[in-house]
């Protein structure tokens, strides 16, 4: 789906090793970090308990884990739209201390604006930040393009779907070339067949942009589809139960899914889920 | 573009007259039934002028009365337009600070709301009693009247704008002014609007009132006069006259929010 303009490495030519991260790729460091949140009965409720974790710069990190073990969290702490309780965070070499405004964000909810056309909505961020108007169209317009959309420019939120408006908020992230890529389960919403192929399209884009992504999933397969480093998490109050190095070529096809270290991996992450008591059998 | 996104535009044919009779159609028949039924029940019961005119007396008398009723009409038209405008200047920048301000929010807001229990219609006439027999106290009436709907309403819709809505905008760099002009206000205009067609009937009814407290012009004036002289049908066609005054300024209002928001019938499911 995604046949956006550029130089695309033939499928199936291993990406050059050597070559990790581009041109503006930050790292990411979380040291330490902890949040709580102070519910309306007064209480405070441990959302995530320590976290330690070193993104290298153009490093594709995923995470998994049951939900409400602290996901979300972990990607606004991380965005500096809410403090954490503890510990630091670095991106580049900048501490967080407020919204950061080098991430092109996805929630976990589309959050698209109902008055504005979906070609508008992904312009958005191009307005608020002032960039070029003039560059920035064709590329929205590229964008999606490449999602399959280029019929609904004009079209207000109301009348898409709920995979249609997540491809929109997508394109919306990615249309400032962010240095860093949060994505919050974007794919959540889309049906299987859908969803592969978006992971593909995904996975095309950042091997041309090579970026900081960490993407947030519930689908165990997905993650080890798309990450450098898949982290497992277990439940409230979440924290790192194990990172899962995944050394498969890039690009990767989607027929990746049939090789034997990918169903490795996937049973690694199950196991883990079993034994955290997330995954049970009968 | 697809068929579909041709159904969207209205279409501009000449047939614009047919799809009107067919949405209104059903309304136009109930209330020519009612005046049609009334005008013979006046007739079979020999129910006198003076009591019951017909409604072909009350057309009637709107034919032959018509640039008193306009004269009359054009002053209330005027005092509606005046105290709701007021209102909108007034109203929206106050529920922006209450909005944005704590000490509006805990000083000016519930000073407001308990204002709104006053009734207003009661200092109609200490408001003659200050500012005269001209338009002034009509227009403060209507104004008053009218205020309350449009700041809560404002203040409501602003205040809808969800948290991570907030964050978005935020993650892109927008400080507070950027965050208001582009989520918190087209946020809240559909709620705003709501409040602008609660307060431009309730501005009529304040003109009114005002008018009817003390006055040389307005329909409410109008119809004081008929009802001393017993001019009956003059006093149903004053009636008329005002509920097509009110209805013509609530479809204006209408009217601007169709054309302003476009969205909004798609967003909250109000197409057919
Ligand atoms: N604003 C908040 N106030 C209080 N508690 C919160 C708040 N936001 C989240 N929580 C709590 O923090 C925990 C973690 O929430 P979070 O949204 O990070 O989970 P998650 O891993 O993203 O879950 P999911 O996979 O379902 O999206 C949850 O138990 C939730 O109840
Ligand atoms: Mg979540």
């Amino acid at each position: 789906m995604i046949q956006g303009a550029g130089k695309v490495a033939a499928d199936g030519s291993p990406a050059p090793a050597a070559q990790r991260g581009g041109d503006r790729a930050v790292s990411v460091n979380i040291q330490g970090v902890s949040k709580s949140y102070r519910t309306l009965r007064g209480e405070d409720v441990q959302a995530l308990d320590t976290v330690d974790l070193a993104i290298e710069p153009g490093e594709f990190i995923a995470i998994v884990g049951p939900s409400g073990c602290g996901k979300s969290t972990l990607m606004m702490l991380v965005s500096g739209l809410i403090p954490a309780t503890t510990g630091t965070i670095l991106v580049g070499d900048t501490p967080v201390n407020g919204p950061i405004t080098s991430a092109g964000i996805v929630f976990q909810r589309d959050l698209l604006l109902d008055w504005r056309t979906v070609l508008d909505n992904v312009l958005l961020p191009v307005e608020i930040r002032k960039l070029d108007p003039a560059s920035h169209l064709q590329k929205a317009k590229d964008l999606l393009a490449s999602v399959g959309l280029s019929e609904f420019e004009d079209r207000y939120p109301a009348e898409l779907s709920g995979g249609m408006r997540q491809r929109v908020s997508i394109c919306r992230a990615l249309v400032q070339d962010p240095d860093l890529l949060l994505m919050d389960e974007p794919f959540g919403a889309l049906d299987a067949l859908t969803r592969e192929q978006m992971n593909q399209d995904l996975q095309r884009v950042w091997l041309r942009s090579r970026n900081t992504v960490v993407f947030i999933t519930h689908s165990i397969d997905e993650a080890v589809y798309l990450a450098d480093r898949v982290i497992v998490m277990s439940s409230r109050p979440g924290k790192i139960a194990d990172i899962i190095k995944v050394d498969l070529p890039r690009p990767r096809r989607s027929t990746v899914r049939s090789d034997k270290r990918f169903i490795d991996h996937v049973e690694h992450i199950r196991q883990h889920f079993m034994a955290l008591g997330i995954l049970k059998d009968d | 573009m697809t068929s579909a996104g041709s159904a969207r535009i209205p279409s501009a044919s000449p047939n614009w007259l047919a799809a009107w009779i067919s949405r209104n159609g059903l309304m136009l028949a109930i209330v020519a039934s009612i005046f049609g039924l009334w005008e013979l029940a006046s007739w079979a019961f020999a129910v006198p002028e003076y009591v019951l005119p017909k409604p072909s007396v009350i057309v009637g008398t709107m034919i032959t009365s018509w640039r008193l009723l306009l004269l009359h009409a054009a002053v209330t038209f005027q005092e509606v337009l005046l105290g709701f405008t007021m209102s909108i200047v007034i109203g929206i920048p106050l529920a922006i600070a209450v909005v944005y301000s704590r000490l509006f929010e805990r000083i000016a807001f519930p000073f407001m709301v308990s204002l709104q229990t006053v009734p207003k219609v009661a200092l109609a006439p200490i408001l003659v009693m200050w500012l005269g027999y001209g338009i002034m106290p009509k227009v403060m009436v209507a104004f008053l009247i009218s205020f309350f709907p449009i700041v809560i309403n404002a203040v409501i819709g602003m205040r809808s704008a969800e948290k991570e809505m907030i964050y978005l905008v935020r993650s892109m760099g927008a400080n507070e002014l950027t965050t208001f002009i582009k989520i918190r206000l087209p946020k809240a205009l559909p709620s705003i609007f709501g409040g602008l067609k609660v307060g431009i009937g309730q501005a009529v009814v304040g003109a009114v009132v005002g008018e009817f407290i003390a006055a040389e012009y307005g329909l409410g004036y109008l119809q004081l006069m008929a009802q001393v002289r017993l001019d009956t049908a003059l006093l149903f066609a004053a009636v008329v006259v005002l509920s097509l005054l009110g209805v013509m300024m609530f479809n204006v209002v209408a009217w601007v929010e169709r054309l302003m928001l476009p969205w909004n019938r798609l967003a909250t499911g109000a197409t057919e």
